[in-house]
């Protein structure tokens, strides 16, 4: 085991919850945008995620458990309703 | 002896003009052979008009003489041309005389001109073709069994050609030409769908060059002179040879020299049903050619059809011959339930079956919340099918909790072609690679796992296109009989971005780039031009990524940039990353920098894998899309089905497949209804998806098999093989496909008729006529189906969607004058690497793919004779892998990832590079996604099958070979049976078990 308590060989991100290690993800990706991607993130989470799953994201943001800054303010962005919901007009995939 | 009558080509020729000969009704039309016009349709030049004994046709010049006189009706005798087929003229049975020519030439050789006076049947002709047939008859054998049953076609020639007597002498019965010479060539059965009867082959050499020219895999010879000459699939026997099976010589062989063992053994077809293969998403086109009516129905066997859109006559091993598992003993029948998942099943009536599910579902919603239950639908049932599952999904369970198995292959490019195009669809039929000078083949492996339209490639790269191959193993592409490829990049897995990116810089910066293009129809031009420049995406600074030399990777930059036309074909090397989606962006945005877009032989064109992936994407199985590609908020949107429906709809996206998992395990959903897939073998880190299959208190399964979902299951509801079903097939061109029913539902019910009922049961009252009434709601509703009828499918023949006012027959090509979205949009693609990285305990990368005999998770091919050729599952391992792990090929290996540990069977391989082994996860043994992990792409969760940190050593013993990563408890599996009968496929009785 590691100081953070990951076994050896194992990726620290398994401990996270799945929303948070997804929203992770997505904040990486986007992270180039700068000082929009919180934004798109918003968005992101609202043209894709289940209502339940944006509901434990939040639960983590308030429990203070997101550490990464990006995500924590795409959250942030989701919670103040700054959503640009034009986007959905356009087909969405995947 | 029964012997056709010699009119039948004309009875053929006539049939070609039917209609109804063509596009037969559901129940077919009786069976006659498919018509040969001799040689292929010559495309492109003026018409011509020639007259054919006194017939006048128009046709397109340099279109042969043996065609035209055939498109008239006159019925010219054959036997070394066939119309799939460059003609080679050898037989001299086509003899004619042509007014003003000197002498009697081959009329499959000779071209029309205009103004051309033919006769077929001088006197002159017709003492030369007696004399041609007399050869041939001395040399066939009299008892030919083939000329008995009509399919070999000497005895009729002979008869069509006036041949009474043979003054040379026949044959004795038992012999033929190779036995009087050679001492007797014995039949090659060892091929377990067709034999090879050296006694019966003529050597036309038809075999020879279907499969040289038509499947492009070279494996047949012709051997010997004269008399003594056979052909042969190299020195050996079928089994061992480079033959893969395609049926393709089979298929050409006008004696029955090469014949099906199921026409051996069944006799002949009396009916013949079209309809469309249910394997690949190449989506073939075949004729079902059948004895007996309704449940008596047995197939004689699968031909592939000429006229099929995606295939022209070609076929592959799964299609033409691996349908058995249809009438395989495991298939359940009969709907069952348990209590819990330790019971046993307990056969019930379909009234008690379809109560369950009801009871079940609006039970769990009662206590947990109308959103605690959801549906999967299968990318292997049909479009209609599909529609009705999400329908049921989002007006009886009342929520969006609907996701399809595409999630797990192709949802990144849902994504990514949105983004960029417009539309979540490949951009060009398959036609358009004939067109292309360069192609970009990355993350797929077409010869084996959409072979149909891999042989297409083939014989486009022998006529001179060339080819990049980007992939980690060196797939056939790279290098097979008379193809070479340009470049095979083998970048690293995980690196797919940084080489996209790669590509665009050296395009951008050396000014490759069509300024023209991206002025005139792409939008966010400037902002991409400086991402690509960026040094930081320059081949070597990659270099360390993608492990690829950055000399190459600028040389083959420069190849696709500069062709006139550059098209990319990519499969689920691209998607299933956790940069799927953004790498199918950079796709979309070399495309549009290079103005590879809106014409025949460009393009990007995701390879699908399943037969209906992108039907079942088009018909609305994403959690967040109804049907069209169109977001569940769009209030305008949701009233076209509200109103309909006549149902309140909720606005908000439901959960996808993994989130399902996830939520199941955090105990917010409990009830699932998986419809035609193996959510227990296919998805990744199995031990995950078990645990979260264990936590729901209704998980029902619908499949033709006890899959390994079905262990979890408690409620079973038996499903129809494509042979019983009536609906359509979109493959990867958007071609809607008719699938028809052959013969009834083995089970009774139609599948969409259970789900129906379903939702009845839960007071939603869902009913249909028939599978073309729920096409007819698609249609009123969907604006890109809106022109799509079963009645026009039939009429017509398949069809491209978009298919509206717009596109009355379709749309072969996509985004011409502008894109689905109006401007193509450049999305810079920053490269993300994942965050699965090699460590000291999981130091190589595994990679995941497929094989040619089988597919998928094999419920299928398994239970043909396909397993023959791969009873296993194999781990490619490079040698100085092996050999520092002291592993060799043959043994048995533990593969272990921080997920989970399996065993399997380790095949040193230089297709590999050092550091990455690969296996196949067709074999539920063997579970390749006991080690796969949670990771995912970030834009849609599809999972990252491609790139798995692993160790492997050598294994002691198989016992319990599939274990958790930490507990390492024994996960088992069910649906491991022994590998077929290989009867199996020759006895597809339709009379049930
Ligand atoms: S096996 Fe059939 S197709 Fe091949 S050379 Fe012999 S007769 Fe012709
Ligand atoms: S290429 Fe695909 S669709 Fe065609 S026969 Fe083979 S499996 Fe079926
Ligand atoms: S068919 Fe023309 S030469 Fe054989």
């Amino acid at each position: 085991m590691s100081a953070a308590g990951v076994e050896e060989g194992h990726d620290p991100r398994e401990l996270l919850s799945p929303e948070v290690r997804l929203g992770g993800d997505i904040a990486r990706a986007l992270a180039h945008l700068g000082e929009d991607a919180p934004t798109e993130i918003a968005t992101h989470l609202r043209k894709f995620w289940d209502p339940r799953m944006r509901a434990a994201i939040l639960e983590r943001l308030r429990a203070g458990e997101i550490e990464d800054p990006l995500l924590r303010a795409g959250v942030e962005a989701y919670l103040e309703g700054e959503v640009d919901r034009g986007e959905v007009r356009e087909p969405s995939g995947g | 002896m029964t012997v056709p009558p010699p009119t039948m080509l004309a009875q053929q020729v006539a049939a070609l003009g039917d209609d109804a000969q063509r596009h037969p009704d559901p129940t077919g039309t009786p069976y006659l052979p498919e018509p040969d016009l001799g040689t292929p349709r010559v495309e492109g030049t003026a018409e011509v008009t020639v007259s054919v004994d006194g017939r006048e046709v128009v046709v397109p010049g340099g279109t042969s003489v043996l065609r035209a006189a055939r498109e008239a009706g006159v019925d010219v005798p054959s036997l070394c041309a066939t119309d799939s087929l460059r003609a080679f003229g050898s037989c001299r049975l086509c003899l004619v005389e042509v007014e003003g020519g000197k002498g009697v030439p081959a009329s499959c050789t000779t071209p029309c001109a205009d103004g051309m006076v033919v006769r077929t049947d001088t006197e002159q002709v017709q003492r030369l073709r007696r004399g041609v047939m007399e050869l041939y008859l001395t040399d066939h054998p009299v008892d030919c069994p083939g000329c008995a049953r009509g399919t070999c076609e000497i005895q009729a020639l002979a008869r069509r050609t006036g041949v009474a007597e043979v003054r040379y002498g026949l044959p004795a019965a038992g012999s033929g030409p190779a036995s009087r010479v050679d001492g007797g060539a014995s039949r090659d059965t060892t091929n377990p769908y067709f034999d090879y009867d050296p006694q019966a082959c003529i050597v036309c050499s038809r075999c020879v060059r279907a499969c040289a020219d038509v499947q492009g895999t070279f494996a047949l010879t012709v051997e010997g002179r004269g008399l003594a000459s056979r052909i042969a699939p190299g020195p050996t026997e079928f089994i061992a040879s480079e033959c893969v099976s395609c049926g393709a010589c089979v298929q050409a062989c006008p004696t029955e020299a090469l014949v099906e063992k199921s026409l051996v053994q069944l006799g002949m077809p009396t009916r013949a049903v079209e309809t469309t293969c249910a394997y690949c998403g190449v989506g073939c086109t075949f004729r079902a050619e059948v004895q007996g009516a309704a449940e008596e129905t047995r197939v004689v066997r699968m031909t592939p059809l000429k006229a099929g859109g995606a295939n022209e006559g070609h076929s592959c091993v799964k299609g033409r011959f691996a349908y058995g598992y249809a009438a395989h003993d495991d298939r359940q029948l009969r709907p069952m339930v348990r209590e819990s998942i330790e019971d046993e099943w307990r056969v019930v009536s379909w009234e008690e079956a379809i109560g369950r599910v009801a009871e079940g579902f609006r039970g769990i919603q009662e206590r947990h919340g109308v959103g605690a239950v959801g549906g999967i639908s299968s990318s292997r049932c049909t479009n209609e099918e599909v529609y009705v599952v999400q329908k049921m999904v989002r007006a009886a369970f009342g929520n969006n909790n609907i996701d399809t198995c595409a999630r797990v292959c192709h949802s990144p490019t849902g994504y990514g072609l949105n983004q960029t195009f417009g539309t979540s669809a490949g951009t060009q039929d398959f036609e358009s690679v004939d067109h292309t000078d360069v192609m970009l083949l990355i993350g797929a492996n077409p010869t084996d796992a959409h072979p149909v339209f891999g042989s297409r490639m083939k014989q486009r790269l022998r006529k001179g296109a060339q080819i990049i191959v980007a992939d980690p193993r060196r797939i056939d592409l790279v290098r097979s009989p008379h193809v070479q490829a340009a470049h095979h990049l083998p970048l690293l897995p995980g690196s797919n971005v940084a080489f996209i990116n790669a590509m665009a810089h050296v395009v951008v910066t050396e000014g490759l780039h069509d300024e023209e293009f991206l002025r005139d129809r792409c939008e966010d031009v400037d902002a991409y031009l400086e991402f690509a420049r960026d040094e930081g995406n320059s081949p070597e600074a990659t270099a360390e990524a993608t492990g690829l030399d950055p000399e190459q990777l600028r040389a083959a930059a420069r190849l696709y940039a500069s062709a006139p036309n550059a098209s990319i074909y990519y499969g689920l090397g691209v998607t299933e990353h956790s940069q799927g989606s953004t790498m199918v962006m950079g796709l979309a945005n070399l495309a549009m920098l290079t103005g590879n877009i809106g014409r025949r032989g460009v393009g990007v064109n995701p390879l699908r894998g399943q037969n209906n992936v992108q039907g079942s994407c088009d018909m609305g199985s994403f959690p967040h899309e109804l049907p069209g590609y169109r977001h569940i908020s769009r209030p305008e949107v949701r009233a076209i089905y509200e109103d309909l429906w006549q149902v309140r709809l909720d606005p908000e996206p439901g959960l996808r497949i993994p989130n399902m998992f996830d939520a199941a395990l955090g105990g917010t959903f409990r009830g699932l209804f998986v419809h035609g897939e193996d959510i227990a073998q296919s998805d990744p880190n199995l031990q995950h998806v078990r645990a979260a299959l264990s936590a729901m208190e209704l998980v029902v399964v619908q499949d033709l098999f006890l899959n390994e979902t079905a262990r979890y299951a408690h409620v079973f509801l038996p499903g129809s093989s494509f042979l019983e079903k009536d609906g359509t097939f979109t493959n990867a061109e958007r071609r809607l496909g008719r699938v028809r029913p052959i013969m009834p539902s083995k089970v009774g019910k139609d599948e969409w008729q259970i789900v129906c009922e379903i939702a009845t049961a839960m007071g939603f009252p869902m009913s249909y006529g028939s599978a073309s009434q729920i096409m007819d709601e698609i249609a009123a509703t969907t604006p890109t189906f809106a022109g799509v009828s079963f009645e026009r499918l039939d009429r017509e023949g398949s069809m491209q969607w978009p298919v509206n006012e717009a596109a009355p027959s379709g749309t072969p090509t996509m985004h011409v004058e502008e894109f689905v979205r109006g401007r193509g949009r450049l999305v810079p693609t920053v490269f993300v690497p994942t965050t699965e990285r090699t460590n000291r305990r999981f130091p190589l990368i595994l990679t995941t793919g497929r094989i040619l005999t089988q597919y998928n998770v094999g419920a299928q091919t398994r239970r043909t004779a396909n397993s023959t050729w791969h009873p296993e599952d194999v781990l490619e391992i490079h040698p100085s892998d092996a050999e520092l792990r002291g592993i060799r090929s043959g043994d048995t290996v533990e593969l272990s990832s921080r997920v989970g540990t399996t065993a399997l069977t380790a095949l040193v391989s230089d297709r590999m590079q050092p550091g990455v082994v690969y296996t196949t996860f067709h074999h539920p043994v063997t579970g390749a996604n006991v080690v796969t992990t949670e990771n995912s792409d970030w834009a849609t969760n599809c999972p990252e099958y491609k790139v798995t940190a692993v160790q492997v050593a050598v294994a002691n013993a198989r016992e319990g070979r599939h274990t958790d990563g930490r507990a390492g408890r024994d996960l088992g599996v069910s649906d491991a049976h022994e590998p077929i009968d290989p009867a199996v496929p020759f006895s597809v009785a339709g009379s049930g078990r």
